[in-house]
């Protein structure tokens, strides 16, 4: 068995998924908006308080009320604005002034948290490709799957892609390209060349595993612990490995162990 | 009428061959007697006309029959060499955003109307949008590809572009097919392990190989003289790109010009040259 891993002490990088509000303007009329708000901050009395919440004016065509108002109107009720969506082009100074984050349109229910994508290109890849590759059932490519279903890709991933299995495994037919990320909530299996980062249990799942035929990882990950790979030992490179996340004295460290024990 | 293929050459990384590869392999098409359309979209550089050889007959361009300021008949060029081969120039003076994704769709149906049966479009480099339209509509992709670590990571990348961004893959179709050629290589250099082998970055790209050009001065010379590679007499680069035109048409055709000349026993018992 092979133990490769070196231990940082100072912080570790974990992904997590926390709940966030998300307040759909449907009008941009200020005083429509402060009496609805005020009716409903009675109702809800301290629920909120606490809260994360993002603003969503991608409903609204015509022109958003002011910002520096609409976050004072969110804290309201107790909740702690964290970001924009649907922002326009003019308002995003604001946004950024006001120490918010513009998130995408279409980012609200559908996505809750994800790792921040690294340029519009990287972001738009996950969807893009899901739909490229043979659905597994044949339903058309806009039903979503059932949360906890996992997801097949037929093709290699390339460069700069980035796929997430939400909710589930990732299974990779045809392996993947150095500087791709594969991401899933639950396992990650590869059968052909892995050879980008692969992030397993990005919820958390401490038992998530990585199983790879033909081990060449840039950078291996478990429920946020990962370990970095500037070169691979020759005891693994291109062997079936597994990862998993080893906690057994008390600090957790990612553990490469041969996929078949012989 | 048959059906018009259209054939981005592409790579993501620059100055790896893709104009030089999308003018001779046209030209090859057009010499086994399709009717071929080559169309530059590299909007702001305009290499294309050059190395075909027809810069001087430039008057109107892709950007200008876009803009619908020149009709499609208007700006296509008629090759020197072939009765089948046409020409549509990119435009020097305006920069690619002057490529309308409608624009571009409306011209590549009317070629498709004018019963061409391969459009090949030579994208520019890197990822942006010239890139992006060049293979947007297309049915088959070249990727050239130098044996080099960037230039198979740039491929690499650009594959996953064509998964992602190609109509064919937004509209769920059967995907893009995708072509590896490998350019500029030096199967001496490939022997001292400087450089990748074509087996490496076949097993790296984990796609088809149409073919090997090999590293080459004449391709230097042919583009000075306005003449796409494939015309030179009695040249191997010449010979690998009609390999890589007929295994395109489907022929099966053994790889040359991969592997440095050995010398024969009885060259070197008699100490010939």
């Amino acid at each position: 068995m092979t133990r490769v891993s070196r231990k940082v002490q100072s912080f570790r990088l974990r992904g997590t998924t926390v709940p966030v509000i998300t307040l759909a303007l449907s009008s941009a009329d200020e005083s429509v908006l402060e009496a609805d708000i005020a009716a409903k901050v009675s109702e809800a009395g301290d629920s909120l308080a606490g809260g994360l919440a993002v603003i969503d004016l991608s409903a609204l065509n015509d022109a958003a009320p002011p910002l520096t108002w609409l976050v004072a109107q969110v804290r309201r009720f107790g909740l702690l604005p964290v970001g924009v969506i649907g922002t326009r082009e003019e308002q995003a100074g604001e946004v950024s002034g006001l120490g918010l984050a513009i998130l995408p349109a279409g980012a609200s229910s559908a996505r809750p948290t994800e790792t921040p994508a690294r340029d519009d290109s990287v972001r738009e890849m996950p969807a893009a490709s899901a739909k490229a590759e043979r659905p597994i059932e044949p339903k058309p490519a806009s039903v979503a799957p059932p949360a906890g279903a996992s997801m097949v890709v037929d093709r290699p991933v390339r460069s700069g892609q980035r796929i997430y299995a939400r909710g589930g495994d990732l299974v990779l037919l045809a392996g993947a390209s150095a500087g791709s990320e594969l991401i899933a909530d639950g396992n990650i299996h590869c059968y052909g060349p892995l050879r980008g980062r692969a992030l397993a249990g990005a919820s958390g799942d401490q038992d998530a595993q990585i199983f790879a035929l033909d081990f060449e990882a840039e950078l291996v990950s478990v429920a946020g612990v990962y370990k970095a790979f500037e070169r691979l030992p020759a005891e693994v490179r291109g062997k079936a490995i597994r990862a998993s996340l080893d906690t057994t004295d008390g600090q957790s460290q990612i553990l490469l162990s041969p996929l078949v024990s012989s | 009428m048959n059906e018009t293929r259209i054939v981005v050459v592409t790579s993501g990384k620059g100055g790896v061959g893709k104009t030089t590869t999308s003018a001779s392999f046209a030209s090859g098409l057009a010499l086994r007697g399709h009717k071929t359309a080559v169309v530059d979209f590299d909007v702001g550089l305009r290499n294309l006309d050059l190395i075909m050889g027809c810069e001087r007959r430039v008057v109107y361009d892709f950007v200008n029959v876009i803009n619908e300021e020149a009709s499609l008949t208007q700006a296509l060029i008629k090759d020197k060499h072939s009765e089948n081969l046409f020409v549509l120039p990119a435009s020097q003076t305006r920069d690619k955003d002057a490529l309308k994704e409608e624009g571009v769709e409306r011209i590549l149906n009317e070629l498709r109307q004018m019963g061409f049966k391969y459009v090949v479009c030579d994208s520019p480099a890197g990822i942006e949008h010239g890139a992006i339209m060049a293979l947007t509509f297309a049915d088959e992709a070249i990727i050239v590809t130098n044996p080099e670590v960037s230039s198979v990571r740039d491929s690499d990348r650009i594959l996953g572009i064509l998964q992602a961004k190609s109509r064919r893959a937004k509209e769920g179709r059967e995907p893009v097919k995708e072509h590896l050629l490998l350019t500029r290589y030096s199967p001496k250099r490939v022997e001292t392990g400087e450089m990748l082998s074509h087996d490496d970055v076949r097993e790296l790209l984990r796609i088809p190989l149409l073919g090997v050009i090999p590293e080459s001065e004449a391709v230097l010379h042919a583009s000075n003289q306005g003449q796409p590679a494939i015309h030179m007499q009695d040249q191997p680069v010449a010979e690998a790109y009609k390999d890589v035109v007929a295994r395109f048409l489907g022929e099966e055709v053994p790889l040359r010009f991969t592997t440095t000349e050995k010398r024969g026993l009885l060259q070197r018992l008699f100490g010939g040259k």
